[in-house]
């Protein structure tokens, strides 16, 4: 019987050693064994923070600076934002944090054209995660997680250190101009503009970009791409092309929210964050998306929802140096800034 | 609860552990009680403790029925006996039926648009013809009435093999309940091996496949002629390994617990004709079949009760019989028209051979390589093709996509483009991982089609997992771990199920 045993223990062997690299190297610290902030910690924390106000929403409100926020407004936050958070999942968010913490008093949710932008991804990730909080083999199984750890894992082994998810720069004369021409915008944000058209427009509205940012900024700077022409196509696009249209479901959802939060006392904040000028000339000038989103804030303010609007009705003057790309403030330079005027706004209620 | 849930592994060795503590008395007890808290976890969500109870009711009421059926033909003199036969087994099939076709029933009964919806009982199929085997083979006399209750309710719904089966006799299964069973390490290394290579077929090979080729029958407009070929070919792999996996998974199970289970499945791949294709495919339903259905149908000469032609058929209606016997089982495989086609298909398939070898001489037993590779190439496309209607009898479009598919198999198209489209639909939407998928795919299947080829010609149908046996320790292990890495990576590349779309198309019989 003792050899069967040692034979049993021999042969779950492999799946112990996976284990265990698993549990020592997973990129979101599931098992809180390396002291990371990830989403995954996050929410499985949240219920034992006692935490009653909470930020929501997508990468543009994951990344502010939480020592910032509590300074600024005299009370924590707790922030329960991630990167590519869907409208969906950021509004049933708020029900589980409410389940998790019935004494929750007050939402920050963050929206924008892009999360309300219909043929924008609605995956909806929150019961899948719920369902790994309770199950570590639901979590351990992940195809995604293991992806990532394996690409740290070969990382680590050819010596190359795992990037942060730290969004700032510096900006050089180079970046504003091509074979020494100025260009009306920084050629990162022109190349920004034109990625959002994927989600935006119909297929091939644009000829000069190609598919995703990095190979438009890439082809910008080996002058393949003239900056200034792909400016000037995006300028002439008009509405016909456009392919964005309000997501009414979510839209009915943030306002059936809205009255969810009413009747259980709780302070509902919808925060549109700033974007840089070349998102709003470049893209939503000429797909009609602006004159739209202002109706969307019309139709939530009249529902009695506080709308902080910093997108469009009440857009902050930041210089383009302060933004990280046309949607993200540069965590440096300008997202601390804004953090501040935010936190003081909700203050003054 | 599925075979391949983690918590399965914690189950079974948990009810190994107190099976094989309890004296021999209370041992079907546990076993009865076990299979109970594995249907109880399999239940629908309901109002009574989170779950339906009403398919468990129904496992009970079926068991009891057939229990007191039995019992009281045991008593009863000849003529009551065939009565109280009759009746078992039409109110066995018609409850089946209710619960199988419901569809068609439930508007019938209520209303055309009407919500009602019953629950559909795991397992009902199978334990439905186990049911219905016991009554015959009593009132035949090849097997004693049984007089425990336990003991047939513990054989009837054996969480081994109510999910997906085998079919198993009540003749070779109820002697050894009443027996005591002690654990054997033997055995349980015989069976553990065994449920390494069903775990492979199921979880590295099935489910992995499953996850492209789920893609393109549920958008089959969208994929080109070479796509739906290939997914086609996938699709008949898919079934085999899958169905195969958990059968070896099922007869493991039993094994761990000290009783046989029959296998289920014996290379059907390498078939040269539909006879001995259907030989070797699902054995204990074709075996059912035969002897429930199929040698009735010849014995009772049932050709000569059709009215005007009856007189004049002389001969035994075997022909007919076979076609029959496929369109029942058309039937039990599926509710929708699909499925009956299909069933219609086989009988064409083997009616068509019969025919052949009746008009032309009956083909030599041991034909040339190249012939005998062709034939079992024919056969394998021929099912393959028919399996386009059984995986679309469970997709909205139903004959209409089978139909489309069918007729647009080697149409125009963009092969790796779509393939590219489904991998990327159904593993990872990254095109880098597509390559990876494929080679994954290339790779298990390679491996599982040698375990087969192996099975057939080296091991002459005994279970590839007896070959590891006679392998020097080393390689063994070797073995062992090779497919425990791969297996691990399937499990991995389908999130485990519990985020992928994992089917398990036999459970739903």
């Amino acid at each position: 019987m003792k050899k069967f045993i040692a034979k049993l223990l021999l042969a779950v062997l492999p799946i112990a050693i996976y284990a265990g690299i698993f549990v020592a190297f997973e990129p979101n610290d599931y098992f809180g064994l390396q002291g990371k902030d990830t989403m995954i910690t996050r929410v499985k924390q949240y219920g034992a923070s006692n935490i009653n106000s909470i930020i929501l929403g997508d990468s543009r409100l994951a990344h502010i600076d939480m020592s910032l926020v509590n300074t600024t407004a005299g009370r924590e936050y707790y922030n329960l934002a991630f990167g590519g958070a869907s409208l969906e999942e950021s509004i049933d968010l708020v029900y589980f944090a409410k389940k998790a913490n019935p004494k929750l008093n007050e939402v920050v949710l963050g929206l924008s054209f892009y999360t309300l932008n219909a043929s924008y991804n609605t995956q909806n990730r929150i019961s899948t995660i719920e369902k790994q909080l309770k199950n570590p083999i639901a979590y351990m199984s992940n195809l995604q997680y293991n992806t990532q750890l394996a690409t740290a894992l070969l990382g680590a082994l050819r010596g190359v250190p795992l990037q942060e998810g730290v969004e700032t720069s510096e900006h050089t004369k180079e970046d504003y101009e091509q074979n020494g021409e100025a260009l009306p915008y920084r050629k990162d944000l022109i190349a920004y503009a034109s990625v959002l058209y994927n989600k935006c427009a119909k297929p091939n509205t644009l000829t000069l970009a190609k598919p995703t940012q990095d190979a438009t900024l890439a082809g910008i700077n080996a002058n393949e791409i003239s900056a200034a022409q792909l400016a000037n196509e995006m300028l002439k696009v008009t509405k016909s092309s456009s392919l964005w249209s309000v997501n009414e479901q979510q839209l009915m959802r943030l306002c059936e929210l809205g009255d969810y939060c009413k009747a259980n006392d709780i302070k509902l904040y919808f925060v549109l964050p700033p974007m840089d000028i070349s998102v709003r000339e470049l893209v939503c000038a000429p797909l009609g998306i602006d004159k739209a989103m202002l109706d969307v804030i019309e139709k939530l303010k009249a529902n009695d929802a506080i709308v902080l609007d910093y997108e469009w009705t009440n857009a902050p003057s930041y210089k383009d140096t302060q933004y990280y790309d046309g949607f993200h403030l540069d965590t440096v330079h300008g997202l601390p800034q804004w953090t501040k005027t935010l936190f003081t706004d909700i203050i003054k209620g | 609860m599925s075979f391949t849930s983690a918590f399965y592994l914690l189950f079974l060795p948990l009810v190994m552990i107190i099976y094989y503590t309890v004296p021999k008395r209370v041992q079907n007890l546990v076993l009865a009680a076990a299979s109970i808290a594995f249907y109880w976890l399999n239940l629908p969500k309901g109002s009574l403790l989170g779950k339906n109870i009403m398919p468990l009711v129904l496992l009970l009421c079926s068991a009891a029925f057939t229990y007191f059926i039995v019992l009281n033909m045991d008593a009863k003199q000849n003529k009551l006996r065939k009565g109280l036969v009759a009746t078992g087994i039409a109110v066995l099939v018609a409850v089946l039926c209710v619960f199988k076709y419901q569809g068609l029933f439930i508007p019938l009964i209520f209303a055309p648009n009407s919500l009602v919806k019953l629950a559909f009982p795991l397992g009902i199929s199978y334990y439905t013809f186990a049911s219905i085997s016991y009554i015959v083979d009593v009132y035949r006399g090849d097997i004693k009435a049984e007089k425990s209750f336990l003991r047939l309710f513990t054989y009837l719904s054996f969480f081994g093999t109510i999910t997906c089966g085998p079919i198993c006799r009540a003749g070779k299964i109820l002697p050894q309940l009443d027996n005591e069973r002690h654990f054997d390490i033997k055995r349980t290394t015989d069976a553990m091996r065994l449920a390494l290579i069903g775990f492979f077929k199921l979880i590295a090979v099935a489910n992995v496949i499953g996850l492209s080729v789920n893609m393109v029958y549920a958008n089959v407009r969208d994929y080109g002629g070479m796509a739906l070929t290939l997914a086609a070919v996938l699709y008949a792999f898919e079934l085999y390994y899958e169905f195969s996996g958990f059968s070896d998974l099922a007869v493991a199970t039993g094994a761990m617990l000290g009783i046989e289970v029959p296998q289920n499945f014996n290379t059907p791949y390498f078939a040269t004709n539909f006879s001995g294709f259907w030989s070797r495919w699902h054995i204990s339903l074709s075996t059912w079949l035969q002897d429930y259905i199929f040698m009735p149908l010849v014995w009772g000469r049932w050709t000569s009760h059709i009215p005007v032609i009856g007189k004049k058929v002389s001969n035994p209606p075997m022909i007919s019989s076979v076609a029959l016997v496929f369109i029942i089982s058309g039937f039990w495989h599926g509710n929708t028209l699909p499925f009956i086609i299909w069933g219609a298909i086989q009988a064409i398939y083997r009616v068509g051979e019969e025919l052949l070898h009746k008009y032309y001489k009956k083909p030599a037993k041991k034909p040339r390589l190249a012939l005998r590779i062709f034939k079992t190439v024919s056969v394998f496309m021929l099912w393959s093709i028919s399996l386009i209607l059984f995986r679309c009898g469970s997709e909205k479009g139903g004959v209409t996509d089978a139909v489309y598919y069918i007729t647009h198999l080697f149409a125009e198209g963009e092969i790796a483009a779509d393939i590219k489209r489904a991998v990327m639909g159904g593993f990872y939407p990254d095109a880098s991982m597509v390559p990876i998928y494929l080679a994954f795919v290339a790779a298990v299947l390679g491996i599982a089609i040698f375990m087969d080829w192996y099975q057939c010609f080296k091991l002459r149908g005994k279970h590839i997992s007896k070959a590891l046996v006679n392998m020097p320790i080393v390689w063994r292990w070797i073995v062992y771990y090779a497919l425990m890495g791969i297996i691990l990576l399937g499990f991995i590349m389908q999130s485990g199920g519990y985020g992928g779309n994992v089917s398990l198309a036999y459970a739903g019989f």
